[in-house]
This record gives C-alpha cells, sequence and structure tokens, in this order.
C-alpha cells in the first residue's frame, strides 16, 4: 500500500492543447533523508497518457465544416446588425438558416455514406447525424402543413432505428414456408413492417394467398392488402367482423387491421423500443400531431420503459423530443464534442431571432444566456481539442474567433503554443497574430524562432526576426560578436549576412555600423579613398563604435595615410588629424580604457604581422602615430587650394 | 467565370499543378495537388478531370474529377513540377528533391453492379513510382538526425528536352543544380538566409527570391556570383514568399511577399520592382501570369481570396477593394497554391482546408 | 493514441519530470544524480534520448525548463543545497554525456532547494528557489547569452521570525503565469499556502492566505489566465490532509481576495501533486494511491472528477 512507502505517484500535464497526462512513481523526500533499506528494483518507468484523439474521419468531418461553421457566423452577424425585430430580416435570415443545417446534414450524410462503404463503424457518426435530424426536425425546419411533423419524425425513426435486416437464412425461411401464418418470425416481420408502414408488408402478406379466388381467406387477404394500399383512409375501414376458419390468419388479418386504424394497444404491444412506438403511434394514429400532442404521445411510450440502460444519446434524443432543449445539450456532451459544439451554435442562431420556444431551464437562469454561455463553453472545448491536433490547430482560431467572451484569451495562449519546423508553419502562424493583431505573441514567436536561428548559427534569419521583435539588445550583442570575429581573425566574415538583410527597414545602429564597415572596406578596394576617409571617419566618431573596436579603426586610417609617401595628397583634414589623435590617446592613456584596448591589441597583433602581408604593429600602435603626424606636417604646411584637395 | 464544385483532397494542399498539355483537344485534364502539415502522412495525388459529355458541358461548365493516383510522402510538398506529362519532381520540407515516373495501369475493380447489370469495370490508375530522391538541402552544424531544412523552391532547365536539370532552392539559402540520372550536383551558396522561391525562364537566366528582400539573377554557365541583385523593402519586414515568370514575356517576373504585396520586376534591368501592388493584407503563397490575358496576374493568399490583378490600372495602390478577386464565399481558408490550364480555362486552387477549388476564368470576362 | 510507457533507466527513484514548453522534450530527474532529456521522434511514435548526465552530488528534487525565448535552458535543485543552470550545446553529439553544458552554479543556501521555477518569460529570465529553511531567493540572468552572470535580486523568508527552524515539512512555489498582472507568486509553507508579490518598496511580502489547509501543503499550481483584465485567478493546491483544493484569487483594484472555490478528499490519501493543463480548464492530481485524478468545471461551473487514472504497482502497469 501507499503511505508507508517511499515513493508516490506524481503527475505532469503536457503544458499544449494536446493535454497528454504523465505520470510516475515519484520519490517523496531525498534518498539522503531516508533511513530504511531499500528492498525493491527502483521504477524508473513514466506512463503517457493523451486524453485526446481524433480519428482520421472525424478529421475529414472537422474540415468539412469549418468553412460552413465560419459562414453561419458571418451570415448571422451580418443580419442581426440591425433590429432583431425586423420581420422581413429575419425571415429571409431563417431561411438561410434553414439551408445551413441541410447543409450540416448533408455532410454528415455524406460521410456516414463513406464510412459505410469503407466498413468502418458507423455507430458515432450514426449518433451525431440522427441527433442533428432530430433537432432539425422539430427546431430548424419550416412548418408548412400540419402533417409535417409526425411524417417527418416517422422517416426519421425508420432511417435512424429502421427493422433489423434479415439473415440470409431468415430470408431463406420466410421464402419457402407454407401456411406462413402460422409461423412466428413470419408474423413477427409482417407486423413490423405493417407498424412502420413499409411497403414490403404487402408483398409478404401476399404470401399467405392461396390463389384460389373463392377462398375466403383470400379474399380478406385481399381486402387487407386494398387497405394497405390506400393508407392513411384505413380509419374509413368498417369494422367487418371477421370469421375465417384459419384462426391464425385471421388473428393476424385483426393486429394488421387495428394497427391501421391507429389502436394504441396493438401498436404498443407490438412494438419494441420507444422510439418505434412513437414513430408507429405517429404514423397510424397521430398523423397531424403537434408538440404538444407529441409529448403525450411520448409518454405513453415510454410507460414502463426503464432507461437506466439507454446510451445517452437515446436520453437526448428524448429531452430533444420533450423540448427540453438545454437537457438534451448536455446529453449531447456526453455523445461527442463537435455535436454539442455545432448544434449549439446553431440553436443560438435560431434563438437570437426567436424561433425557439423558450423553455426554462433547470438552473433558473433565462434561457437564451444560458445557451449563448453553453455554445461558448463547448466551442471552446472543441477549439481545443483542434488545436492540439498536428493538422487542425489552423481551424481551431477560426472557432476561437466566435468566442466574444473567452476566444481571444484562448487564441493568445494557444497560438504560441504551436510547434514551427518550417518557414512557411512560422509565416503562417505570424499570420494568424496578424489577422487577431497579437502583438505580444507575435514579439515572443519571433523571439523563440531567432534565438533558434542564432543557436543554429544561421545568423540572417536570426537577426531578421530579433530584428522583427524589436530585440535591439540582442541584435547589438551578436553585431558585437561580429566586430570581435573581426578583431579575432582580421576577416569581415559577415558580411554576406549583413547584405541579405533589409537593413533600411530594421534602422538598426549596431547593424548600420556593420554595413557600414563593409562598405568601407568596399570603397578602399574601388580606390575611393576620399569617400572611404569620410565614412571612416563617421565610423570613428559613431554612437554606435565600440571602445574595443577602435583599435580595429584606428589600424584602418593606415591605408589611406598609405598615400602620403607618393604623392603629396592627403586625404584627411586637419580637424579628421586632431580627432583620430585624441582618440588614440583616450584608448592608450586611460587605465579603464587601457584593458579593453590592450585585449583587443593582443588579438590584433596575432595576425596583423608582416607575414601576413601587414605593417608591423606593436601595442601601442605607434605606427599610427607615426604616420598621422607625417601626414599632419604635410597638412600643416601646405597651403589648400579651396576648390581641389590637390596640396602643393 | 464560374464556379464549380469543389473536391476534397487528402490533406491540407500546398500545391497543385497542371500536367503539361499533350494535344489541343483537352477534354481530359491531369494535374497534380501535394499536401502538407500532415506529419508524416503527406500525399502526392494526381487527378484527372474530365469534361462531362457533350450537352452537359455546355450548360453546366462541368467537369468530373477524380483521384488516379497517389502516394505518400513523409515531409511537407513545398513545390512540384511535372517534367513531362510521365515524369514529376517534387520539393519536400525534407530537405529532398524527389523524382516519380507515372506509370499508367489498367486494374480491374470487382464485380460492380451497374445499370446494365453486374459489369466487370476497369479503372484506369495511375501509379507514382519514386525513381529518385537527394537529399539536398541541409545544415550541417546540427546533429540530429531528425533535423531537416525545408528544400522550397524547384524549377526545371527550359528549352532542353534530354536530361533535364532540376534546380532547387531551399531554406539553407543554396540555390543547388541536379539531374535525376545521376548524382552529380553543384551547389551554390546564394544567400545566407532563406531562400522561397526560384524561376528559370530561359536555358541561361536563373532568378531566385528571398525572405530579406532580395532577388537575384544568376547565369547558368557562371553561376558562382549573382550576376544582379535588387531589393525590395516592405514596411513591417516583409519577405518574399514566391515568384513566376511571365511565360510570354520571360523578362517580367512578379513575386508575392508576406505582407501581401505583388512586384513587378524586368529581369534585364533588376535593381527594383517596377510597380508593387497590395491586393492582399496576409500572405500571398502563388502566384502565376495569365497565359492568354497580358498583363494579368493571379495571386492566391492567406486571406481565403485569390485576385486578379491588372497590371496596366495602377489605382489598385490606393483601393485594395477595386481589385476583382474570386468571391469563394464559402471558402474561409487560406489559399496555398494556383495553377491555370491555358487551353481548358480551368483555374484549380488549393487550400488548406484540404479542398480543391476549380473556377472557369474565360480570357475576356 | 494510446498510452505510451518510458522506461527511463533511471537507477533509482525519479523525482521530477518536466515537460518543456512545446510538450515536446522530457526531462527527468533521480536520486541516481542524474538528469535525462527525452524528445519525441515524431516519425517513430517514441520517445529518445538527447542526454543524459551526472548534474549534481546528491539526489536531484526538481528539473524545470526556461522559455524557448531565452533557448534551451534547463535548471536544477538538489539536496547538495545548489541550483544549476544547464545549456545545451548543438554541435555536441547527442547521448554524449556533453549535451547540456553547466552554465552556473549557484550555491547561495545553508540548507537543501526544494523547489525552483522560472518566472514568466514577461519578467525576464528569472528563476525563484525556496529552500528547506523557509527562505525564497530570486535570481536573474540579466544576459541571456551569458548564464555565468547571474544576480540574486531578492532574498527573503516565507515565514519571518522562523530562521533557525526548519520549515515544517515542505515548501513549495509557483509563479503567477499572466502577463497582466504584476509579478505574483503562490508558496506553499508547511501548513499553510500564501500569496506573495512585491509591496511600494518593491520588497516580496506575503499577503493572501489560502483558507483551510489542516497539514502541509505538498504543491501548489498556478492556473494560466484565460481572462485578459484579471476577472479571475485559480490556483490548486494539494496536501496531506488528504485534499485537493481550487481557490479564486479575484481583485478589486484595492486588494486581492483568496476564497476556496472547492475541496475534493477522493484520494482519501496524502496528495502529492497538482497541475493545471495549458488552458487552466483541467487539473490533475496524484497521491499515494496510486492513482491520478481529473477534475473539470461542467459547464455550469461547478468543478467534478471527470477521470481517474490508475497505476498498478503490483503488475507495473496502468489503466484508466
Amino acid at each position: 500500500m501507499y503511505g508507508i512507502e517511499q515513493d508516490t505517484l506524481g503527475v505532469a500535464f503536457n503544458p499544449t492543447p494536446t493535454n497528454i497526462v504523465t505520470y510516475y512513481l515519484a520519490r517523496k523526500y531525498p534518498k539522503e533523508q531516508v533511513e530504511e533499506e531499500e528492498n525493491e528494483q527502483p521504477n524508473g518507468k513514466i506512463y503517457i497518457n493523451p486524453l485526446n484523439s481524433i480519428e482520421s474521419w472525424q478529421k475529414s468531418l472537422y474540415n468539412d465544416v469549418h468553412s460552413l461553421f465560419i459562414q453561419t457566423q458571418k451570415i448571422a452577424s451580418n443580419e442581426l446588425a440591425t433590429n432583431v425585430g425586423d420581420a422581413f430580416q429575419n425571415s429571409s435570415l431563417r431561411s438561410t438558416l434553414y439551408q445551413i443545417t441541410r447543409d450540416y446534414s448533408s455532410i454528415l450524410e455524406d460521410h456516414t455514406k463513406n464510412l459505410r462503404k469503407q466498413d468502418y463503424d458507423i455507430k458515432q457518426i450514426m449518433e451525431i447525424f440522427s441527433t442533428w435530424e432530430i433537432c432539425r426536425i422539430l427546431f430548424f425546419s419550416p412548418r408548412r402543413k400540419s402533417t409535417d411533423l409526425a411524417s417527418d419524425l416517422v422517416c426519421w425513426v425508420n432511417t435512424f432505428l429502421p427493422p433489423s435486416e434479415l439473415t440470409f437464412e431468415e430470408e431463406q425461411q420466410l421464402e419457402t414456408i407454407s401456411q406462413p401464418q402460422n409461423e412466428p418470425l413470419f408474423r413477427d416481420r409482417l407486423i413490423n413492417l405493417v407498424l412502420r408502414g413499409d411497403i414490403r408488408a404487402k408483398e409478404l402478406l401476399a404470401c399467405c394467398l392461396t390463389g384460389d379466388e373463392n377462398d375466403l381467406s383470400d379474399r380478406a387477404i385481399h381486402s387487407v392488402l386494398q387497405t394497405l394500399n390506400n393508407k392513411p383512409q384505413a380509419k374509413d375501414y368498417e369494422e367487418d367482423q371477421l370469421n375465417l376458419q384459419d384462426k391464425e390468419l385471421q388473428s393476424l388479418l385483426d393486429v394488421i387491421l387495428d394497427i391501421m386504424r391507429g389502436s394504441e394497444t396493438a401498436i404498443l404491444d407490438n412494438c419494441f423500443s420507444w422510439a418505434e412506438s412513437l414513430g408507429c403511434l405517429l404514423l397510424h394514429r397521430l398523423p397531424t400531431a403537434d408538440y404538444t400532442e407529441l409529448c403525450i404521445v411520448l409518454n405513453k411510450c415510454l410507460e414502463g420503459k426503464s432507461l437506466k440502460d439507454e446510451g445517452d444519446f437515446q436520453k437526448a434524443i428524448i429531452k430533444f423530443l420533450f423540448q427540453e432543449i438545454d437537457q438534451g445539450l448536455i446529453l449531447c456532451l456526453n455523445v461527442d464534442l463537435w455535436l454539442s459544439a455545432h448544434l449549439s451554435d446553431v440553436f443560438s442562431k435560431f434563438a437570437k431571432i426567436g424561433t425557439i420556444p423558450h423553455p426554462k431551464t433547470s438552473s433558473g437562469v433565462p434561457f437564451k444566456d444560458w445557451l449563448f454561455a453553453f455554445r461558448e463553453s463547448c466551442i471552446l472545448d472543441y477549439g481545443e481539442l483542434l488545436a492540439g491536433h498536428s493538422t487542425l490547430w489552423s481551424i481551431a482560431f477560426d472557432y476561437f474567433k466566435y468566442c466574444p467572451k473567452y476566444g481571444i484569451d484562448y487564441i493568445q495562449q494557444l497560438i504560441v503554443k504551436i510547434p514551427m519546423d518550417t518557414e512557411t508553419k512560422i509565416h503562417k502562424i505570424l499570420d494568424i497574430c496578424k489577422r487577431y493583431d497579437l502583438r505580444e505573441e507575435s514579439k515572443t514567436i519571433c523571439k523563440i524562432v531567432a534565438r533558434k536561428f542564432l543557436r543554429e548559427k544561421r545568423y540572417t534569419p536570426s537577426l531578421f526576426y530579433f530584428a522583427k521583435a524589436n530585440d535591439k539588445i540582442q541584435i547589438r550583442l551578436i553585431a558585437h560578436q561580429f566586430l570581435n570575429n573581426v578583431i579575432d581573425t582580421g576577416e569581415l566574415k559577415f558580411e554576406k549576412v549583413i547584405e541579405s538583410l533589409p537593413l533600411q527597414e530594421i534602422a538598426d545602429t549596431s547593424l548600420n555600423f556593420l554595413s557600414q564597415y563593409c562598405e568601407f572596406h568596399h570603397l578602399l578596394q574601388e580606390r575611393s579613398f576620399e569617400t572611404a576617409k569620410n565614412l571612416l571617419m563617421n565610423l570613428i566618431k559613431s554612437q554606435a563604435s565600440p571602445k574595443y573596436f577602435w583599435p580595429v579603426l584606428l589600424l584602418n586610417t593606415l591605408p589611406l595615410l598609405r598615400q602620403e609617401g607618393e604623392k603629396s595628397k592627403s586625404v584627411f583634414t586637419r580637424e579628421d588629424i586632431f580627432e583620430i589623435l585624441c582618440i588614440l590617446e583616450e584608448i592608450t592613456s586611460f587605465h579603464e580604457n587601457n584593458q579593453e584596448f590592450e585585449k583587443s591589441m593582443r588579438c590584433i597583433m596575432k595576425w596583423h604581422t608582416r607575414d601576413n602581408g601587414y605593417d608591423e604593429i606593436d601595442d601601442k600602435l605607434k605606427i599610427v602615430r607615426l604616420r598621422l603626424a607625417h601626414d599632419s606636417a604635410k597638412a600643416f604646411t601646405a597651403k589648400r587650394n579651396p576648390t581641389s584637395n590637390d596640396l602643393l | 467565370m464560374s464556379n464549380l464544385p469543389s473536391e476534397r483532397a487528402v490533406g491540407k494542399v500546398s500545391k497543385v499543378r497542371f500536367a503539361p498539355s499533350v494535344g489541343y483537344e483537352d477534354t481530359t485534364l491531369l494535374f497534380a495537388s501535394g499536401t502538407w502539415d500532415e506529419e508524416e502522412e503527406n500525399a502526392i495525388s494526381l487527378w484527372k478531370a474530365e469534361q462531362k459529355p457533350p450537352p452537359l458541358h455546355r450548360i453546366l461548365n462541368a467537369y468530373d474529377t477524380k483521384v488516379v493516383g497517389e502516394v505518400k510522402q513523409p515531409g511537407d510538398i513545398n513545390d512540384l513540377c511535372f517534367l513531362s506529362t510521365n515524369y514529376l519532381v517534387t520539393a519536400s520540407s525534407r530537405g529532398t528533391i524527389d523524382a516519380y515516373k507515372l506509370v499508367e495501369q489498367i486494374e480491374s475493380l470487382n464485380e460492380q453492379e451497374t445499370s446494365d447489370g453486374t459489369d466487370l469495370s476497369t479503372e484506369k490508375i495511375i501509379e507514382l513510382e519514386k525513381i529518385s530522391s537527394q537529399t539536398l538541402h541541409n545544415w550541417p552544424i546540427t546533429t540530429a538526425d531528425n533535423y531537416y531544412i525545408s528544400a522550397t523552391g524547384l524549377a526545371i532547365e527550359p528549352d532542353n528536352n534530354e536530361d533535364l536539370e532540376i534546380a532547387s532552392v531551399g531554406e539553407d539559402g543554396k540555390l543547388v543544380f541536379s539531374r535525376i540520372t545521376d548524382t552529380m550536383t553543384e551547389i551554390i551558396d546564394a544567400d545566407t538566409g532563406i531562400i522561397n522561391g526560384l524561376v528559370w525562364p530561359t536555358s541561361h537566366e536563373i532568378v531566385i527570391a528571398t525572405s530579406g528582400g532580395r532577388l537575384k539573377k544568376y547565369d547558368r554557365r557562371n553561376p558562382r556570383t549573382a550576376v544582379a541583385v535588387a531589393k525590395t523593402e516592405g514596411k513591417g519586414l516583409d519577405r518574399l514568399t514566391c515568384l513566376a515568370v511571365n511565360p510570354n514575356k520571360k523578362m517580367q517576373l512578379a513575386s508575392g511577399s508576406a505582407n501581401g504585396v505583388v512586384s513587378i520586376w524586368d529581369s534585364r534591368n533588376l535593381v527594383e520592382p517596377l510597380n508593387k501592388f497590395e491586393p492582399h493584407k496576409l500572405s500571398v503563397w502563388d502566384i502565376i501570369f495569365h497565359p492568354n490575358r497580358p498583363e494579368t496576374v493571379l495571386s492566391c493568399s492567406e486571406d481565403a481570396s485569390i485576385a486578379i490583378l491588372d497590371l496596366s490600372k495602377t489605382s489598385y495602390l490606393r483601393d485594395r477593394d477595386e481589385i476583382p478577386r474570386l468571391p469563394k464565399n464559402s471558402n474561409c481558408a487560406p489559399l496555398n497554391s494556383l495553377d491555370y490550364h491555358p487551353s481548358a480555362k480551368l483555374l484549380v486552387s488549393g487550400s488548406d482546408d484540404a479542398k480543391l477549388f476549380f473556377d472557369k476564368l474565360n480570357d475576356d470576362s | 493514441m494510446a498510452t505510451q510507457t518510458i522506461d527511463t533507466g533511471h537507477e533509482d527513484l525519479i523525482h521530477d519530470v518536466a515537460y518543456d514548453f512545446y510538450g515536446k522534450r522530457l526531462a527527468t530527474c533521480s536520486s541516481d544524480q542524474r538528469i535525462k532529456v527525452w524528445e519525441y521522434n515524431v516519425k517513430t511514435n517514441i520517445w529518445e534520448t538527447v542526454d543524459t548526465w551526472k548534474a549534481h552530488d546528491c539526489s536531484i528534487l526538481k528539473v524545470t525548463w526556461a522559455h524557448p525565448e531565452f533557448g534551451q535552458v534547463l535548471a536544477s535543485c538538489s539536496f547538495d543545497r545548489s541550483v544549476r543552470i544547464w545549456e545545451e550545446q548543438e554541435n555536441e553529439p547527442r547521448n554524449s554525456g556533453r549535451r547540456f553544458v553547466l552554465r552556473a552554479r549557484i550555491q547561495d543556501s545553508l540548507k537543501y532547494i526544494q523547489d525552483i521555477e522560472f518566472a514568466p518569460n514577461v519578467l525576464g529570465l528569472k528563476l525563484a528557489a525556496c529552500a528547506a529553511d523557509g527562505i525564497v531567493r530570486i535570481y536573474e540572468f540579466i544576459e541571456v547569452n551569458d548564464l555565468e552572470s547571474y544576480t540574486c535580486i531578492e532574498e527573503f523568508e516565507i515565514n519571518p521570525g522562523n530562521l533557525t527552524k526548519e520549515v515544517e515539512g515542505h515548501s513549495c512555489i509557483s509563479w503567477c503565469p499572466s502577463r497582466f498582472n504584476t509579478a505574483m507568486m503562490v508558496i506553499g509553507c508547511g501548513k499553510e499556502a500564501k500569496i506573495f508579490r512585491q509591496d511600494g518598496q518593491n520588497k516580496w511580502q506575503a499577503y493572501e492566505v489560502l483558507p483551510g489547509h489542516e497539514d502541509t501543503v505538498h504543491d501548489v499550481s498556478w492556473a494560466p489566465t484565460m481572462g485578459r483584465l484579471v476577472s479571475y485567478q485559480l490556483i490548486a493546491t494539494a496536501s496531506k490532509d488528504q485534499h485537493v483544493r481550487i481557490y479564486k484569487i479575484t481583485s478589486d483594484r484595492i486588494r486581492y481576495h483568496a476564497e476556496l472555490l472547492c475541496s475534493f478528499r477522493d484520494h482519501n490519501v496524502e496528495v502529492w501533486r497538482v497541475e493545471w493543463n495549458v488552458t487552466g480548464t483541467i487539473l490533475s492530481s496524484s497521491g499515494d494511491d496510486g492513482k491520478v485524478r481529473l477534475w473539470k468545471a461542467s459547464h455550469n461551473g461547478e468543478w467534478k472528477c471527470m477521470s481517474v487514472l490508475s497505476y498498478d504497482r503490483q503488475s507495473e502497469s496502468s489503466e484508466i
């Protein structure tokens, strides 16, 4: 038993909408605190238990219905923008909604057919389909004739709770019987078909015919057949006392006629399930039933039947038939989440235009309020289920959008949980953020992605997404990394990385600095020394220029100063030279700057050697001072021509 | 324009492409669709669209569409190209370029009851036989074996009938030339970022579109460095997502971006876009030039619509609502790809709802 | 998907299991002083090891992942009184023992650390650690690229005045994950659970007490907020007094109120762990009876047990 052992059960929830529960044997206290001997082999097993699952047929259904759901929301919100009381508006909306419920039905029918063809288990989809149809018949159909309700319900019973199919042997048996009226299988079958109003009843009854024109029995049978043909005028048939010799046949025909006349006892006696009773009573006895009569009939059918063993699906149907919509919807939660979400959605739409009767809810809350809250909670749960699916996640957000109270919160919470492995997926998730104006989430996602690229050393996409997240600090850090790389190696490895970025758009000072530094080297190569010098001076004076990088910039003046030897042309002005000398002084003399400077110099001197084709330098950059002095001497002594830079 | 019934695809559709047509009698069209985001269960499907027999087809303009072949593939199908009517090539999110051979089989089905009584019916199906698969795009620094870099775009060498070369680009920033028949490849480091699209308009000219907003042109004879680089910078750090070339005017290119901007370029003078339009508010995923209508570009987008852009109208720059688009009231899911069959005048598009939509687009309307 | 089993191969009992942000990675820690990191392979449907390494010199009591915006960072705490921060190295091969590198070793505490948790990412990269002597420390890592340079920005006692005595039983923490509130934590300290936050001088103080606990609070968990403007928050606690409790925290601009929403004794034995799901709609609890109970609010707001998962000790299997 637990409690005295050192272990207990630990639990962890997968923090994504997949809602996977993980549990494992866990230690209660640190091993070092426990004095007892452990005898058993420790168990290092972890159990992972998914709470949700979506079958492939469900996935297909969810996809198909998606557009229809959105259409419903759009139509309802467009047309309800005006006053609810507008009768004309309401009637056009109503007919559109009727059409929509029919569209849902045909999608469900389509899927049921497909599943049947592929030999799948159709139990669940049949439950969904039949519940949908019951609600459509009861609440979402225009009522034209008084017989519509009953006939639709009868149709429903026959479609969804049809008589069980006979086995092959049973069929064979029926075909070869003589004196079929004595055979219980035949009687049951025939009565069942008559109850249901199934035309095959006639064929079956005809098997009793002997073919003898004068036979009283035959004549009786023919007249019954005639009655069957003349439905629903059965009530008008006279009570003709038949006195046939064949008592079996007589009782059979009597039962048939009783049923046709709508005798309650005859029907209830011969029906097995409450649904069958209901259908048959409506068919034979109350073809013009309205809602109140329906309830009365239903009560009769349920008399004596225990509903304890019925599934929630059957209970839900019964509740709907009694027009206890709220109870029905609550039971639907146990049947299928898709069903309760979409059904309550459609109910809400009809309720808004006032076409649903207003029953009391068990909690006393007004029906509409209860319905809207229930609808939202179902759709949120359904959306959460979708969000955990590797493919259906994108649909989830469309559902959340139409939940006015908490939808946006769910979107915010769950959009960051969608895993991103390709750029297409990243684009799509950012598009969703754009659609719902989720700026914080967008930033977080960009940072996550940027960090991932950085770890993989894919600098261009990394900088791009850090820029999108407006993370200037991180961009600066990467820029520093690049500059340090220059100090270490003397090469501009980052050049291509910067080139591929939309720098103008990003407008980051660190990146612009890097870009201009690359530009400087280009200009040097092209021998545009004047422009290069100007750029270099900008770089030296720039705020973005880090102190540890100044040695490199100072060394970069050398190629420009080199020109001194050959021609008497100084690219640098007096002001420039002064500036450079100040900087040189600053970093070589002040102690706090010294350390960075020395560190940089140590790295630079490793590659800035004569062997590599550079000038020899020392750790105080005396060479720069020397060249500058040489240059400035010329600058101070020469006369300057204001229109050109040529010095004498 | 008429809206034809939609078809259910086997998954979220990432690409649709018509097979090159054989002859002018296009009553039977062949096209392929690829899926994405289906976690190991992606598929390439081959469809046949048969025009309904004469009296019906004039009244309803309708086609009978059905799948005639399918093959599964673990990665997303990012691009799809027919080499000829018998071969197709795909670029996948696993970084592979796969080539398939289309083999027609005649499969006899079980006895079926038709209206004429029982009939032994036969069906032509097409088997997709994978004949080559090369992993051309990867990023060596990571060591996990289930770490992949997508191949994002494909183009086939034009004007060559034998042993075609295939160019592919990927998220690794590489442009790779390969052939189905051997394993020799030429790899060019085209960009340090992500490349999303490419076109191969003439035998020497290749243009790629990058995420950083660059269009780079390469000469096939000397592909090491780009011959020209053009930039476009849109607000909010725009990324180029797709690229298309006008089949009638090979120097005219159109690109789509993540902010819904369509830019028109001249490949002879690749510096800046000649023109920019904003038909969409969200990402443009696929773009094509209308082969029969001059100066018309069709783009499909994450906003679930297809825009028909008339390039000669500059007023679009101001008013997005003026741009005609295919209504598709019933579609709310992002459209990822579209293609147009010039002689049958049929437009097909695929959505994230696992649906294919068809439209008849006449040349004038 | 059916229930899966991972045979971790730890040589001793596991102390803690933590999922990363995307639920695709698992870190497990054990008395065998090792941490193992697992990753889910979609292709094969199997959890595979990324790496295993000896992380501490004593039993490792908790592991927790940082937000992916900071990279692949893991924190662990142990009986050896230290908290250690680990970062994944991309260039090291998997299962080499070197894949996760020690970035920081925090050895400030005099007693062993009982619980650690990273703060919500909006607050930056911060970690709270509570020790067996009732002292909670909050550390900040200003530069993500340089985790070694951390600072202890806060140190406070859960039960001021109880410095010398070890906190009775247990201490545990859970940050408020909402980005719309000020930084808050619920801390279980011995037989009480209290909400802590910063006062006017930015010092962390205890505020509301979650009433009703009769014995040691073993675990606390603050639910993800699904309400933008502080409509209400939920906190769950697991206690030695055999109850799972859910509290509702509301605020009225002046202060917060904590009221007991419901209390369940279904486990009938000590309850050790509670954890919320991503939307704060399902609560899981586990205890000495070897069962995991899942609690959900029905459409009318009433919380009840929606299902029970059993761990069968004898046959070492599990069933629903």
